[in-house]
């Protein structure tokens, strides 16, 4: 390959364009790990995801007020990666879950008054951990063009704390109790806030499977990628489920900078997010699932051959969410990768 | 504390009907009276009255009380222990409802949203009188 041809190498496969950092597939091939110039070796990959829930929706209404609940959730992915050859590689994701919240509840007790608590805190732990394989199904690499295909499956295994689901669902139950029996009720319907103690939890108790795929074309200086992922989840702590979720993101970008050394590319990208309701002991709860669609800038960096870094921010233009639930007012999100 | 609400889809028909009878003068009072009425009843709708739906017994020596909220309204779960109506006792209304001093059992907070709560009580009386206070 001529020098040329390697620095193209580089910046062909850039940036996956996988803007929802929060989730595992994203964090691990948000950056260059899915790049054509793929080598055996190790890879390091640093994601940081940053969201906000402070905006609070009644059945899709906008509830306005001076004093409501509110998340800010932060998620850093430490994936260190093993690629035994061009085609094939292996992923490890670490999930290091911070939530600063607000949210109210009305804690119900079979011996006396319920009490209102208002809970200001935050919330540090080690999520579930994820182990995701990547095999390149297809590749086409030429010097005016290039067009590739991964497919990624992996399992996510229940290492992080649940005590708030327990929490949760003990509540849950202890308020189905106070009610005549054969009370049609939701699972959550004791809840008064739009931070439910599931969206705190660093872990789920359970194991998902998780299944991704990622397409990439270029063409001179303009590219193009998308990526499409499947959250299957499984029932987790207490009997809680939460509902599978779906991904589908893309978009077209431009390399603003080609020099030998290091490159700077500019991509607007569309994310689609779709959560079913989450169930508990086999009944959905109609204060859960969400659809949104986010528009965002997505910028990416090579330095050399060895370290990359991508930064975005996706800006919601729809959400629709069942029952009460704070929803994203954005998402931020960036990801470095070493390459040894 | 039910609302006995007329039949409201019927009064359109209704009032064309007679309109066509009447005098302008009295077709112009028929309609402002309607109006009134539909703005009397859409107030009502917009803010129900509080109403406990549901009181039961629970376990051996425990009762459950039930009721809905409105958003935005500050809700108080009362009791009393005397409904008799004396002179040198419990004051009531005309209409014979004491009116003496209700204690809070259970405040529920002031939501942005519509909820619905099931508060627990002791039966450590022969009786006791529970009504829901709202404001505003």
């Amino acid at each position: 390959m001529t020098r040329g041809g390697g620095i193209w190498a580089v910046v062909v496969w850039l940036t996956a364009g996988l803007p929802a950092a929060a989730c595992d597939l994203c964090a691990i091939y948000s950056a260059d790990n899915a790049r054509e110039q793929r080598k055996a070796g190790l890879v390091l990959t640093a994601s940081e995801s940053f969201i906000p829930y402070r905006t609070v929706l009644f059945n899709d209404e906008k509830i306005s007020g001076s004093d409501l609940d509110f998340n800010d959730s932060s998620i850093t992915h430490i994936v260190p990666g093993y690629n035994f050859s061009r085609r094939f590689g292996v992923s490890l994701g670490l999930p290091v879950v911070y939530h600063n919240f607000k949210r109210t509840e009305v804690r119900y007790s079979l011996t006396s008054l319920p009490v209102v608590r208002t809970e200001q805190s935050s919330e540090l732990g080690l999520g579930d951990v994820s182990l995701i394989a990547r095999w390149t199904v297809f590749e086409l690499a030429k010097m005016e063009y290039g067009f590739g295909v991964n497919i990624l499956a992996g399992v996510k295994f229940p290492t992080g704390d649940t005590d708030r689901i327990a929490d949760e669902v003990e509540q849950t139950r202890i308020f189905e109790a106070l009610l005549p029996s054969g009370t049609p009720h939701d699972p959550l319907g004791h809840s008064i806030s739009g931070v439910h103690q599931h969206d705190l939890s660093p872990g789920s108790g359970s194991y998902d499977g998780i299944f991704g795929l990622t397409a990439r074309a270029r063409w001179s200086r303009l590219f193009l990628n998308a990526q499409f992922q499947y959250y299957l989840r499984t029932e987790g702590e207490s009997g809680f489920t939460y509902g599978d979720e779906i991904m589908a993101s893309g978009g077209p970008g431009i390399y603003l900078l080609l020099h030998e050394h290091f490159t700077l590319n500019l991509q607007g990208i569309v994310s689609y997010d779709s959560m079913a309701r989450d169930e508990l002991d086999g009944r959905l709860s109609n204060r859960t699932g969400l659809t949104a669609w986010y528009l965002g800038p997505q910028v990416g960096l090579t330095v050399g051959e060895r370290f990359s870094a991508v930064g975005g921010i996706d800006l919601p233009l729809r959400i629709t969410a069942n029952g009460l639930q704070n929803v994203p007012d954005y998402r931020v999100h960036a990801s470095l990768v070493w390459r040894f | 504390m039910n609302l006995v609400l007329p039949s409201v889809p019927s009064m359109p028909s209704r009032l064309s009907w007679s309109c066509v009878r009447l005098s302008c003068r009295a077709c112009f009072r028929s309609v402002a009276f309607v109006v009134l009425v539909l703005m009397a009843v859409a107030s009502r709708l917009a803010a129900a009255e509080p109403y406990i739906y549901l009181i039961e017994r629970f376990s051996s020596n425990q009762v459950t009380i039930h009721f809905n909220t409105d958003a935005n309204r500050t809700y108080s779960l009362q009791y009393l222990d005397s409904s008799k109506c004396t002179n040198g006792g419990v004051p009531c209304s005309s209409s014979q409802v004491p009116t003496g001093s209700w204690s809070n059992l259970w405040v529920a907070p002031r939501l942005p949203f519509p909820d619905h709560y099931v508060i627990t009580d002791y039966r450590t009386n022969r009786m006791r009188l529970y009504r829901l206070k709202v404001t505003p």
